[in-house]
């Protein structure tokens, strides 16, 4: 069994500032080529956990950390941001925050200027994103002048540029519309193809990463209360409400349907599913149906 | 208010020069437009080099030829009731005498103005800020310094659409700030929508600090590695060709300055202002000419 | 809704046009017809481009309509000043950072008080109600910078209702923030729609949120207002639904596809529809 790329055992983190630690003991591993998402209300620690998988906390960020964070099997409290960052890429909020030069391809020809790389190799670096994410047609554009959706794909290009082996994902769609956001998540969704990268993503919102995620994780006041596989992690209500978070609207409805005595195997948690399910149940052809 | 008129990307003769290049035509534009006395020459000059060399249609500035206008007049007036006799028959108002040497004077002054001002947009307008601070940090320029003044043309413009908002939304809250005739609540508009613009500004500016370290602005230093400059900046051919005709222009412009008798009788904060013109010119030949040697 | 005389209308669009000046010339709406009853709480619909955001300027004054009718609180309203003008329309701007001119949570409610000068007196009564109403009376003191992203959102809300504005335009109270925070503030809206008859006009683009709180929705593209009518109606407009890329919620779209009638648009209402079905 190969190495995790990320391994937390029993981490805690405490802002200097605040009273009491913003993550507890957390526990948890990435495997390679996984796709995990991280959900969780405002205040959960979310971001901090982020934060922390990119070698924010310790180095840019100060905050105590009680635990090991390993990278490949290396603390990040012994690597340089410098270092961490050629490995683990971090995609924020904010399009706004992310590009700072004036044309997309010296946008993403920065990161590798500054690592000091041949020209010859930039250029190829260059060339291999612009086709990855098929954005070759946004190259000669102006940063501020790209749609809200094109700024956060050119960042995540800008990201794939240093080609790092994880690419850590904050909230990448809450400032978008929902076109932007589905270009979004196309492109992520082609990191994701072929299992190449380990992606770790927190949203809010659990509908897009139920689709794409093989793990999901909940966090509550800091804590890992739930790590599971998406069916698993959306039909427990339970927990879920504890966190104030909202599972899909289908695993929703579902649960709602099983309390009322429907009787579905495999309890369905998109809009496919569902469709399948029901349909599977209300077809005449298929004798008798079931109800409360 | 745009003061500097941002960059529109484009491929014109202009847009491909060496931004040094640029610089010293610049300068040597100016000093020969200290020199001439037909001063509505130069504008029509630059207006000229910009459109047919450049493709940048005076439209596409005429807002900041029209912010120009006002300024032009004001010091027209000023010269034409400030300077001494003689004076024209009519006088303002039937009382004011208007001065004639002052009515040339105020000209010389305003259409000077005018062509500095167009000659600086010119360069802001068909250079890209960071061929510009990577030229400079060819040149010699630290490369953070070199950097910052880039990056912020780059958010130039998000500040002024901020500013659209933030100012809609002091309207929002009954105050009349936009259109007002009292400058009182003019500058006291100005003064409340500095703080949403600076909040908005220094939170963002967080972001944009995380986002520069991770992706490798310190990587440099820390490792003590040096930068790539990826983009293609040198000096060409046409570029020196450019260099050697300003330097010509401007000589030319001092001679026949000197033949018409028009060499300015130049007042001492004309001294002072251009002798910080030739430092500076000097500074940046001499950055030019390590990066030749380099 | 029964009438529609004018005078019972929040908003009152005929051939509304609105063209951005030179240099940019976009024709912006190319012929809006609207009619908002008083007290109504719509939702404004549209992708990126498709006018919503110049409509919702138009009816806030700030833009001057530049042919066709438009009558707010029936009034022109472009033609006020903005003193005026804050008791009619309000508008809470997407961004809270935007809206904050005070050093002081409290002084940034009263700011628009003062500019509408009311008696000290008044200011602060006004103000303290709203302070409680919005859950930020232990937070007058602080200063905006030091508030959270939900709380001030909730001081840029404050602000513009404590001019007691008949309208309330609010421009993507969603974005950003988690789905528990932005219920908090559609709640919020609903509250002031329910006790005070505040009309409210909120863009936004989250459909669930669109189904649970909106009685009815205005959907624009490419200038016009394409299709408006309460929730449950629009969301079952499928061709136009896909002309402006607007995407019902989940349980909507379930319906469309199994044919449920009524269509469902909240997770109770579809659970409900398909038990029915099921029983049949």
């Amino acid at each position: 069994m190969a190495d995790p790329v990320i391994a937390l055992d029993r981490v805690s983190v405490r802002y200097a500032t605040a009273p009491s630690p913003t993550l507890r003991d957390i526990s948890f591993r990435v495997e390679p080529g996984e796709f995990v998402g991280i959900v969780g209300s405002t205040g959960s620690g979310k971001s901090t956990l982020l934060y922390l998988l990119a070698g924010v906390i310790p180095h840019y960020l100060g905050a105590e950390i009680s635990g090991d964070v390993l990278i490949h099997g290396r603390r990040t409290q012994e690597l340089s941001l410098a270092r961490i960052s050629e490995r683990v890429g971090l995609v924020l909020q904010d399009p706004e925050a992310q590009l700072f030069n004036l044309l997309v391809r010296d946008e993403l020809a920065w990161g590798l200027e500054n690592r000091g790389l041949p020209r010859a190799q930039i250029a190829s670096r260059l060339a291999s994103t612009l086709s990855f994410f098929r954005i070759e047609k946004l190259q000669d554009r102006i940063t501020y002048d790209l749609s809200g959706g094109e700024k956060q794909r050119v960042a995540l290009a800008a990201v794939h540029a240093i080609a790092p082996e994880v690419y850590l994902f904050d909230h990448p769609t809450s400032q978008l519309d929902p076109i932007g956001a589905a270009e979004v998540i196309a492109a992520v969704r082609r990191l994701a193809e072929h299992h190449a990268h380990a992606i770790v993503m927190v949203e809010d919102k659990v509908d897009e990463l139920v689709e794409h995620a093989d793990r999901l994780i909940l966090l509550d006041g800091g804590r890992i209360v739930l790590d599971a596989g998406p069916r698993e992690f959306c039909l427990r209500k339970d927990l879920l409400d504890a966190a104030g978070v909202r599972p899909t609207q289908m695993a929703e409805l579902s649960t709602r349907l099983i309390d009322a005595g429907v009787k579905l195997a495999v309890p369905p948690i998109t809009l496919e599913e569902m469709t399948a399910a029901l349909r599977g149940l209300l077809d005449p052809g298929r004798g008798e149906t079931t109800a409360g | 208010m745009k003061l500097l008129y941002q960059f529109s990307a484009g491929d014109s003769f202009l847009h491909r020069l060496d931004p040094r290049t640029k610089l010293v035509f610049v300068v040597c534009f100016l000093i020969s437009t200290f020199l001439l006395p037909h001063p509505w020459v130069m504008p029509l000059v630059i207006i000229a080099i910009i459109w047919i060399l450049g493709r940048v249609s005076p439209l596409e500035y005429f807002v900041f030829i029209l912010f120009l206008l006002p300024l032009m007049t004001a010091i027209v007036l000023i010269h034409l009731l400030t300077d001494g006799p003689p004076y024209f028959d009519a006088r303002l108002l039937g009382v004011i005498p208007i001065s004639t040497p002052g009515w040339d004077a105020g000209l010389l002054v305003a259409f000077r103005l005018a062509a500095m001002g167009i000659a600086f947009i010119m360069f802001s307008m068909t250079t890209d800020p960071f061929d510009w601070g990577m030229a400079m940090y060819q040149s010699g320029l630290n490369y953070k310094v070199a950097f910052m003044f880039a990056f912020a043309m780059r958010f130039f413009p998000l500040l002024q659409e901020e500013l659209v908002v933030i100012r809609n939304a002091l309207s929002a809250r009954g105050y009349r700030a936009i259109g007002s005739r009292n400058p009182y609540v003019f500058l006291r508009g100005v003064a409340i929508s500095i703080m949403p613009l600076g909040l908005g500004a220094l939170r963002r500016s967080r972001d944009i600090a995380l986002a520069m370290e991770l992706r490798g602005f310190n990587y440099a230093e820390t490792v003590g590695a040096r930068r790539t400059v990826f983009r293609d900046i040198r000096m060409r051919p046409r570029d020196y060709a450019v260099v050697a005709v300003s330097l010509l222009g401007l000589v030319a412009a001092v001679g026949l300055s000197v033949l018409l008798g028009a060499f300015p009788e130049i007042p001492r904060a004309w001294l002072v202002f251009l002798s910080i013109l030739l430092v500076l010119f000097s500074a940046i030949a001499w950055r030019i000419s390590r990066t030749i040697k380099g | 809704m029964t009438s529609s005389s004018p005078a019972e209308l929040a908003v009152l669009a005929e051939g509304l046009e609105f063209e951005y000046p030179a240099p940019r010339r976009i024709l912006a709406l190319k012929g809006v017809a609207l009619r908002v009853p008083k007290g109504e709480f719509a939702a404004i619909v549209g992708q990126n481009g498709s006018g919503k955001t110049s409509l919702a300027r138009c009816i806030s004054g700030y833009l001057r309509p530049t042919r066709g009718t438009l009558r707010v609180a029936d009034t022109e309203v472009w033609r006020l000043r903005p003193a005026q003008r804050a008791t009619r329309v309000g508008y809470v701007f997407q961004n809270p950072d935007h809206q904050l001119f005070r050093e002081r949570v409290w002084d940034d409610v009263a700011f628009g008080l003062q500019n509408l000068g009311a008696s000290p007196d008044q200011i602060q009564e006004s103000v303290e109600q709203v302070l409680r109403r919005l859950e930020l009376w232990d937070k007058r003191e602080l200063h905006p910078f030091q508030l959270s992203r939900g709380d001030r959102q909730r001081l840029a809300i404050a602000a513009i209702i404590v001019m007691r504005p008949q309208i309330l335009i609010v421009d993507e109270p969603t974005t950003g923030q988690d789905m528990a925070r932005s219920r908090e503030i559609m709640d919020l809206l609903a509250r002031l729609n329910h006790d005070q008859g505040m009309t409210i006009l909120t863009i936004t683009h989250v459909m669930e949120l669109v189904a649970e709180y909106a009685r009815w929705v205005i959907v624009m593209h490419d200038g016009r207002v394409l299709l408006d009518g309460p929730p449950r109606q629009v969301f079952s407009r499928v061709e136009e639904l896909r002309i402006s890329a607007i995407s019902p919620p989940p349980v909507a779209r379930l319906g469309l596809i199994l044919g449920l009638d009524p269509l469902p648009i909240t997770v109770p209402e579809a659970r409900d529809a398909i038990l029915r079905r099921l029983s049949v």
